[in-house]
């Protein structure tokens, strides 16, 4: 038996019909035995009719300016790379699960390691190369995936827009060091 | 669906919706606008496991979120309430379209949080569960913030106008 506690708690539900059978069954039971919640309830029913019916009316009036649909794709078109773009292309770019992330920044920074090795090694066998620049670079190019918005055009006006992800652009790191100055020996005078 | 076709079939909706969210006509436009564009970008990612408008509903309920959110940074929202007052209701005044209009007024004066509640369950005609889905908290806070968005309404809405009154005429069941 259903008390007045929970019927007042379960209320919405009731109204939506979205209980189980069984608890809508006894709540309709505690409905017809009780005059409070019966009030309650109807009260709840013509605060709902009467709520819908003003807010609908209230913007009756209101449509969407002519010519939305050419300043969506406006706006699709003229939209830059934001940064959250590129976070969020970097995110599908890079696997979610930890493992994968781990492994992949993992690769990353021996690549990075490996790409120093190799430079010094080759440094070493061009030391008067740098000697004579003063200055080394190291690049690193990191796959990055892009978006891109395809405008259908049909007689000079854009009908459509088709968004893709399947691009690969390259992000560019740069380290450029001075080679280490020599040390002036003090005078041992 | 073409492009056309949903803002046809979806646009007027979305917007009358944003701008009992937002209260302004002008912003509420542009977030249809963005709405369409957010949907449009993010289109291969809708799986069909809601209904197309209830999706677009979900994007405009983000965006204007994030609205409200940047709107906050220029005025307190207590301070922008405290500012509106409740103008009295001449009784010969008392017609439907007054009574719209000053609900529709009313509804902003709540916060953003009892305003979306008020939004999603009366105008969008949403279910407790669907409103719990859509806005990220559970059934009971939906419950709850409906209860005092409704409480709050009846301070702002004058007795005059029987917005709140039971309806005995109604048979009692759903």
């Amino acid at each position: 038996m259903m008390n007045c506690e929970t019927f007042s708690d379960l209320l919405q539900e009731y109204l939506d019909e979205t209980l189980e059978a069984q608890v809508q069954a006894a709540a309709q039971e505690h409905l017809r035995q009780c005059d409070a919640c019966r009030q309650a309830f109807r009260r709840q029913q013509a605060l709902a009719k009467s709520l819908r019916h003003c807010l609908d009316r209230a913007t009756a009036g209101l449509s969407v300016r002519p010519g939305m649909r050419q300043d969506v794709l406006q706006a699709l078109k003229s939209e830059p790379v934001t940064s959250s773009n590129w976070w969020s292309a970097g995110r599908r770019f890079i696997p979610l699960r930890p493992a994968g992330a781990v492994a992949t920044l993992l690769g990353l920074l021996l690549l990075s390691v490996g790409i120093q090795v190799y430079r010094r090694a080759a440094n070493d066998g061009a030391s008067p190369t740098i000697a004579q620049t003063g200055h080394y670079t190291c690049v690193i190019n990191v796959p990055m995936q892009t978006q891109t918005h395809v405008f259908r055009r049909q007689d000079n006006t854009i009908e459509d827009a088709v968004i893709s992800s399947a691009g690969v652009g390259y992000a560019g790191f740069f380290e450029d060091r001075e080679p280490p100055s020599p040390k002036t020996q003090p005078h041992p005078l | 669906m073409d492009l056309q076709e949903l803002v046809d079939s979806h646009g007027n909706r979305l917007l009358r919706s944003a701008c009992l969210l937002c209260g302004d006509e002008t912003e509420a436009q542009d977030l249809v606008q963005e709405t369409f564009v957010q949907a449009l970008k993010s289109a291969h990612r809708f799986r069909g496991d809601s209904a197309v408008h209830t999706w677009l509903h979900g994007i405009l309920l983000n965006l204007c979120r994030r609205h409200f959110r940047k709107q906050k940074r220029l005025v307190f929202e207590e301070e922008r309430v405290l500012k509106e007052t409740v103008q009295p209701v001449p009784a010969d005044e008392l017609d439907r379209d007054f009574c719209a209009k000053a609900l529709a007024q009313a509804v902003q004066k709540l916060s953003s949080e009892h305003r979306e509640v008020i939004v999603l369950r009366y105008y969008e005609n949403l279910k407790i569960e669907e409103i719990a889905r859509q806005t990220g908290v559970s059934k009971g806070t939906v419950k709850s913030r409906l209860h005092y968005a409704v409480r709050c309404l009846e301070q702002f809405i004058p007795r005059e106008m029987n917005l709140f009154v039971s309806g005995d005429t109604h048979n009692g069941e759903p």
